[in-house]
């Protein structure tokens, strides 16, 4: 394979034509199986007006409407005129060989062959062989020949002035159909491909965050049990809760005290913490504010002593 | 069938294929994440508590503070690696206010905790590990 041959695979084309080399695209030579060709000398200058005479012109030479495509080319004084049936083309190349119209590039006509015709006949197979009879490019049997070396048709053949093959609209339908389902199919392709691409993305990313754990892991290897977790938090939380809650305690208590209003004992218990404040009677009103505001349970021993008592959470 | 239906069946079979690969990829990626995040939310804040509640050096901390106490009030002054049990006595109003707020300042938890006043003079008596 080359990526630098922008030509496409030359094929001489005739019936009895098979064992085709695989190729992107095909350039013809049409044999004159599949063309008609008529010299006729016609007043005009340019090829567009010889094209529209053309038609007329073939009229008669043409068996059936065939969907016949018309070329002109200047011969000296006169004008050749080329018919030749697209749809019998397509239908052959895709019969014969399942070439699909729109592998077909360029057309030429084995008359354009003339100048290597002139010199020797180019053998198409074993049997024909195509020559020169009056001027126009012909298939003859090889026995009617008297040459005994014949041209091989290869490439370096190709005619100088091509001809953009015209496909019909059946085919050409065929052909876009073909090629919207390609471009259809390689969208669905490539957007799958997005997604799978953007799946393993989430796949690295969750390695990452994972690979992140271990690194934690490493550092406090006797975490990594979710049970030893639990119990070690556990643990902590229930002391971090009781020991915050002692020293809410501690600081409500030193906010009862005054001058006036002492503390007598204290003692911590397993969910309590009480304590025994004498007080001055004038303080009272106070001490029983600030504990209710604290949320202690105050009880009067006495007027001068009160009993307070506040519940560990 | 023909081959255009095919090769377009493929390239939605692999665009499911993809659509649903990404999906169980993200559902596994979020429960995962949300999961590692709970589990390193869990390992810090245990680090954390375990920094706080089993601060190193404690023990030379308490002998800095019973240091300012003198020895004749020290009924029981145990001071281990990690527990210290304590007894003093004779302390005035303002030796036992700063005791006792600088011992809660200190990340030790209670065991004990009592306080008695004798007259003007308190007794302190406290079980602190850490």
């Amino acid at each position: 394979m080359s990526f630098f041959n922008s030509k496409n695979s030359l094929l001489l084309l005739h019936k009895s034509l098979e064992g085709v080399k695989k190729a992107a695209r095909y350039d013809l030579v049409l044999s004159p199986q599949f063309y008609i060709v008529k010299r006729e000398t016609v007043p005009v200058k340019y090829s567009f007006q010889a094209k529209k005479l053309a038609p007329s012109i073939m009229d008669d030479m043409l068996p059936a409407d065939y969907g016949y495509e018309y070329v002109v080319k200047k011969d000296g004084d006169s004008w050749l005129f080329f018919a030749y049936a697209p749809k019998e083309i397509e239908e052959f190349l895709q019969n014969c060989c399942n070439i699909p119209p729109h592998r077909i590039g360029k057309i030429y006509f084995a008359d354009q062959l003339k100048e290597v015709l002139q010199k020797l006949p180019v053998g198409i197979n074993n049997d024909y062989a195509l020559t020169l009879v009056d001027g126009f490019a012909t298939i003859v049997p090889r026995s009617m020949l008297q040459s005994e070396k014949y041209a091989k048709f290869t490439p370096k053949l190709r005619p100088k002035h091509s001809v953009n093959f015209k496909q019909t609209s059946k085919f050409d339908k065929e052909s876009k159909l073909e090629k919207t389902t390609a471009i259809v199919a390689a969208l669905l392709f490539l957007l799958g491909v997005f997604f799978f691409i953007d799946g393993f993305g989430y796949k690295r990313a969750a390695d990452k965050e994972e690979a992140k754990l271990n690194t934690l892991y490493e550092e406090y290897p006797q975490l990594q049990s979710k049970l030893v977790r639990e119990s070690i938090k556990e643990k902590y939380e229930n002391i971090e809760k009781r020991q915050r809650s002692i020293r809410q305690l501690l600081d409500s208590f030193s906010q009862l005290t005054s001058k006036k209003t002492l503390i007598d004992r204290l003692e911590l218990k397993p969910k309590s913490i009480s304590g025994r404040f004498l007080i001055d009677p004038a303080e009272k009103k106070r001490v029983m504010s600030v504990a209710t505001g604290a949320d202690l349970k105050v009880k009067e021993v006495n007027p001068a002593i009160v009993e307070v008592e506040g519940e560990l959470k | 069938m023909s081959k255009n239906r095919v090769v377009i069946l493929l390239a939605l079979l692999i665009l499911a294929g993809g659509i649903l690969f990404l999906i169980y990829e993200k559902k596994s990626y979020m429960q995962r994440v949300a999961q590692i995040k709970q589990e390193r939310a869990e390992i810090e804040k245990i680090a954390t508590l375990k920094s706080l509640w089993g601060a190193k050096g404690m023990q030379k901390k308490l002998h800095i503070l019973f240091k300012r106490v003198p020895t004749a009030n020290q009924e029981r002054l145990k001071i281990e690696r990690n527990k210290a049990d304590i007894k003093i006595h004779s302390l005035n109003e303002k030796q036992i206010n700063y005791l006792l707020t600088k011992l809660a300042m200190l990340p030790v938890s209670f065991k004990k905790l009592n306080i008695t006043r004798s007259g003007s003079s308190f007794t302190l008596e406290a079980l602190c590990v850490w």
